[in-house]
């Protein structure tokens, strides 16, 4: 058998270990490497010996069993040891402590396949071994240290952050100036609605069933909550009502667009499509920045032609105006699949057994939308929940969960109560997320068969037809004022007061602007590529591999989904401003920011694409002689190709439009282009913040073209799934 | 092609996937160049089985010898066995030159011979010409001799087929079957065959293992298996049978008399005195109409309760004091008889056989 694997990884971690500095910022041969530091602590003894072990067993004609378990234990006793010695120095890690841990992680990884610990060999063992690492350090850690600054001051812990936080006004106030009642007696009015709906059919004279007492209790509970919440004040409940509303209305919306998409009979519907792909290349914030330009003090719509001066738009009004514009495409895209798969024959048998239209859409339709729905308005309230961007430009000093965590840390240089609103908001994406998770599971049965059925979907009454359209007219160009008044902003002097062309905006780019945002796009393209190809990595591994801690890492990953930007942006600078794993003020954060902001799309697309991949395919070539790494080689990232690449310019412009999560991390000499438009929003630069998220959308749709083309040819020859 | 054929032996075969046992303690030995069948309804364990001595499932418990040398903790890649594939599993994306070449390539072999491994691969199965199609471009009876094709081209010491012919229609499916036993038997390759038509299994093998639920019920040739069934499970999964309640009543050392209802019958069997299940073949029975009078000694008599025309032959289904009797009789020259008729049945011994007791397991 050959051991040439691990030889290599430990010559590789032992010339790291001699040669390269262990830490940063400390220079010069042999005093900085790790080889030095044996001569003052034990850990870099063990570290080299580890090593050691690894090239003797690599080289030596030891049983593969055998020296598959002793490489176990050295790679494992290694790592362990070069993490805990980066932790304990406190020095930020260099070179020589990351390719060393790296390839001890290698060779531990290697030995679990060559024992035969890990089925697969030990290209998966050092696989499952390298993402959970990774995993682990950029999404498990920063959220721990969330976690750990909400309960722990200096060390030691503590109530004191989260109830200081938790019953200060700007949280939560359970009273309102504009209700001349207590909220408690708003609560049970909100009750008492729910009562009365949730009772409405049993005293229509059905019998109670469990159904309907679920409902009712249902009811009563949401009553008294939305209640308490209209009656209440605060951060809190800022971003419950937002989000409920917004959830409500984008779905709504999406649900009129997804039914015109299916069933319209009017030209019109040929523009969904496109207008769905525009929030992707768009940070949402851009739509808030040219809601200012129609809507603000000096908008066109409120002052231009209506003559108003008014401040109404910024505040809840206007943050959920231009979030049900930016989120609304989402809940499209989900419902869209959903009534597209309502399979038609189902509505044809229900009505060859004597079902009217009422009661068809009662018993059949109905049933099989509510699943998409319940997703879609999950959906839009986590994306609504996480949005910074909007509130921080529109909210007009209301306080929002998402700005709390950023105000708290960079105006009132709190980590703690950062730390705090982080956890909270965490909390509440997440318990969205794993309903969204439950309900997606159910969604499955839409589909039913997969085999194309003969029937053709009713096309939507005549009126409805008309009225959605209506509505969808409206939408589309209320959207197409906001892109057009962007796109103009950039050439007038200022929005509102001097509408004379210039193109000043976009000469001032030239040196402030255009060079962050070919960095911004360095960056970015230079963490696309790690992410696409870990997301990928993650996806083959959960899916085609069975091994101990496989949920753990699907949990982790879905984390790096599910969590805020805000909170992963507040998690990484306490996780990395101090100690061993100082990355704060270098580009490397961003680009590890950009990388595991990134990484869930592609485990997404590697998922969907691996799904499509018959595994019988890998069988037969495993049996044809060839070990993991020739089959993936061979057959699987051939056939994922495209979908490799799509998730690739996914991650790419995920990265570019972000900027919850980097507005934290930014430094002098290290600007992105998102928060520099923000920035520049935010001080009244309009016009230059204009142009240059102008230039960062068209440069995005430039990105996106090909990508979605490369996404409609993904199918493969029917072939590889022929058959059982 | 191979140059020894070699022994796979299956000891104490077990395999778990949670709750559900899909193989319960499995133990057989294919003997070199013997093709051996696992036959079974689906659900029984012989994929699961199969894929255990391919390497693709690991067995919870019990060794898999492949010529001697103990496979069980190999992964499959590792072993020297090829496998055709229920889908086929050809690589969409490599041609069929490629999809052949595919195991020599990853061993390295030099060009020249991977060259002539596929030439003779692609000869065998009657590929020639066909090199640079890409598998989506052919039809189901090229795709399953492309699969075939990759299989030999590493000249394997043991061939697995996991249904090979399921989705082929019945007339290809016959001749599909003739050209893989020809060629099995031509090369002396050890073959391991899972199918769950008992046709296809009586057809190719040397010898036919019956399963269900995870357990083999019985071991032998095509011939022991229809003839002397050992459970009802076998009787019932292997051709037609009707099941009657009888009685041994004397054996003298060859054979038994066994009491079915009024008549007595002898058996070559030679069972203990007791009470025993008939099995009887639809084949064994012949049918008359019924005349005024006492049957003939060795006659049932019973009445028409279904009938069917098959062209060559009829189906009867008989009721009778005993138990239901399906028949199958050459159409006699008055044509079929009506459903209702009353009829005497008489029975060659050729198509029974006895299940002592106990033998009713798995029904």
């Amino acid at each position: 058998m050959r051991h040439a694997a691990p030889a290599w990884w430990a010559g590789l971690g032992l010339a790291a270990f001699a040669l390269a500095p262990w830490a940063r910022g400390v220079s010069g041969w042999p005093g900085s490497t790790g080889l030095a530091l044996a001569g003052r602590t034990w850990a870099a003894v063990g570290i080299g010996l580890a090593l050691l072990a690894g090239l003797g067993l690599g080289l030596g004609p030891w049983g593969r069993v055998q020296a598959g378990r002793i490489l176990v234990a050295a790679g494992g006793v290694g790592s362990a040891l070069a993490l805990g010695l980066v932790f304990a120095r406190g020095e930020p890690f260099g070179a020589g402590a990351l390719l060393s841990t790296l390839s001890l992680l290698t060779l531990a990884g290697l030995g679990l396949g060559q024992a035969g610990l890990v089925r697969g060999g030990g290209f998966v063992g050092a696989a499952i071994l390298g993402a959970s690492l990774l995993v682990g350090l950029f999404v498990v850690y920063p959220l721990a240290a969330v976690l750990h600054a909400s309960v722990a001051v200096g060390g030691r812990l503590t109530t004191g952050p989260l109830v200081k936080t938790v019953t200060s006004p700007v949280f939560l106030l359970l009273a309102h100036e504009a209700l001349p009642v207590a909220p408690g007696v708003v609560a049970l009015a909100g009750a008492v609605l729910g009562l009365a709906l949730g009772s409405a059919p049993v005293l229509a004279g059905r019998r109670p069933t469990g159904a309907a007492i679920r409902r009712l209790v249902l009811l009563v509970g949401g009553g008294a909550l939305v209640g308490l919440l209209l009656g209440a004040r605060g951060a809190l409940r800022n971003s419950l009502l937002l989000a409920g509303a917004v959830g409500v209305a984008s779905t709504a919306l999406g649900l009129a667009f997804a039914l015109l998409d299916a069933r319209s009979r009017l030209p019109t519907r040929r523009w969904l499509a496109p207008l769905s792909a525009l929030p992707i290349i768009t940070p949402a914030f851009v739509l808030g920045l040219a809601f200012i330009y129609l809507f603000g003090r000096r908008g066109s719509v409120t002052h231009g032609l209506l003559g108003l001066d008014t401040g109404a738009f910024f505040g809840p009004l206007g943050v959920a105006v231009a979030q049900v514009m930016a989120f609304t495409p989402i809940a499209f895209l989900v419902l869209a699949g959903v009534v597209r798969s309502l399979d038609a024959a189902l509505e044809e048998a229900a009505q060859t057994l004597r079902a009217t239209p009422g009661a068809l859409l009662r018993t059949v339709t109905w049933p099989l939308l509510r699943p998409g729905l319940a997703n879609a308005l999950l959906l839009v309230m986590i994306e609504s929940l996480a949005d910074f961007g909007n509130p921080l430009l529109l909210g007009g000093g209301v306080p929002f969960l998402s700005t709390e965590v950023f105000l708290a840390i960079e105006g009132r240089f709190d980590p703690h109560e950062a730390a705090v609103y982080g956890l909270v908001l965490l909390t509440l994406v997440l318990a969205l997320f794993l309903l969204q998770r439950r309900w997606l599971g159910d969604v499955s049965f839409v589909t039913i068969t997969g085999r194309p059925s003969g029937g053709r979907p009713v096309p939507l009454p005549r009126a409805l037809d008309a009225g959605l359209t209506g509505l969808f007219v409206v939408y589309a160009a209320l959207a197409m004022l906001l892109y057009g008044s962007l796109f103009l902003g950039g050439f007038v002097r200022v929005w509102g007061i001097d509408h004379r062309f210039t193109l000043d905006h976009y000469r001032g780019l030239a040196t402030a602007g255009l060079p962050v945002l070919l960095e911004t796009a360095r960056l970015a393209a230079v963490a696309a590529i790690p992410a696409a190809l870990l997301g990928f990595l993650i996806a083959y591994l959960t899916t085609r591999h069975r091994f101990a801690g496989r949920t753990a890492l699907e949990f982790s990953a879905l984390l790096s989904y599910a969590a805020p930007g805000t909170v992963m942006g507040i998690g990484y600078i306490l996780a990395f401003n101090q100690g061993g794993l100082r990355l704060t003020g270098t580009a490397a954060i961003l680009v590890l920011a950009f990388m595991f902001r990134g990484m869930p799309v592609g485990i997404r697309s590697g998922m969907a694409a691996l799904a499509q991949i018959d595994r019988t395919l890998e069988e037969a070539s495993s049996l044809l002689r060839a070990d993991v790494p020739a089959t993936l080689r061979r057959v699987l990232v051939p056939l994922v190709l495209p979908a490799l690449v799509t998730g690739l310019l996914y991650c790419f412009i995920r990265a570019m439009t972000g900027v919850s999560q980097v507005i934290f991390l930014v430094s002098p000499g290290h600007d992105l282009a998102t928060v520099l438009i923000l920035s520049w929003a935010e001080y009244g630069h309009l016009g230059r913040g204009a142009a240059l998220a102008s230039l960062l959308v068209l440069f995005l749709a430039a990105v996106l073209l090909p990508a979605e083309r490369l996404g409609r040819r993904r199918r493969l020859p029917s072939v590889a799934a022929g058959g059982g | 092609m191979a140059d020894e054929a070699v022994r796979v032996v299956l000891e104490g075969i077990a395999k778990r996937f949670g709750a559900t046992i899909a193989a319960d303690d499995i133990s057989l030995a294919v003997e070199p160049g013997e093709l051996l069948t696992l036959l079974g309804p689906s659900g029984c364990g012989k994929t699961t089985t199969l894929r255990i001595v391919a390497g693709l499932e690991v067995p919870s418990a019990g060794r898999v010898w492949i010529g001697g040398a103990d496979v069980t903790d190999l992964p499959p890649h590792a072993r020297d066995v090829s496998m055709v594939f229920q889908s086929y599993a050809l690589f969409p994306h490599l041609t069929v030159f490629e999809n052949v070449a595919y195991g020599p390539r990853i061993l390295r072999r030099p060009a020249a011979e991977i060259r002539r491994a596929v030439a003779e691969a692609l000869a065998l199965t009657g590929l020639e010409g066909l090199e640079d199609r890409a598998p989506a471009a052919l039809s189901g009876g090229q795709q399953q001799r492309v699969a075939l094709a990759r299989a030999l081209a590493l000249r394997p010491k043991v061939l697995l087929f996991d249904e090979p012919l399921s989705n082929l229609d019945a007339k290809l499916r016959k001749r599909m079957r003739g050209d893989i036993r020809l060629l099995q038997q031509r090369l002396g390759i050890t073959a391991l065959y899972v199918t769950h038509d008992q046709a296809e299994a009586l057809a190719i093998s040397d010898r036919i293992a019956v399963m269900d639920r995870g357990r083999i019920h019985q071991l032998g040739t095509a011939t022991d298996v229809y003839t002397r069934p050992a459970t009802r499970f076998v009787a019932d999964f292997i051709g037609e049978a009707s099941f009657l309640p009888a009685r041994v009543v004397a054996r003298d050392g060859t054979a038994a008399r066994v009491a079915v209802g009024p008549i007595t019958l002898s058996l070559g069997d030679p069972a203990a005195p007791g009470p025993v299940t008939l099995v009887v073949r639809p084949e064994a029975v012949a049918i008359q109409p019924a005349r005024p009078g006492p049957p003939p000694a060795a006659g049932l008599p019973g009445r028409i309760e279904r009938a069917a025309y098959l062209g060559g032959a009829g189906e009867y289904l008989v009721a009778t004091d005993v138990g239901p009797v399906a028949v199958s009789d050459a159409l006699m020259a008055d044509g079929l008889l009506a459903a209702g008729t009353a009829v005497w049945l008489t029975f060659s011994p050729r198509g029974l056989a006895l299940l002592r007791e106990g033998g009713s397991e798995g029904a």
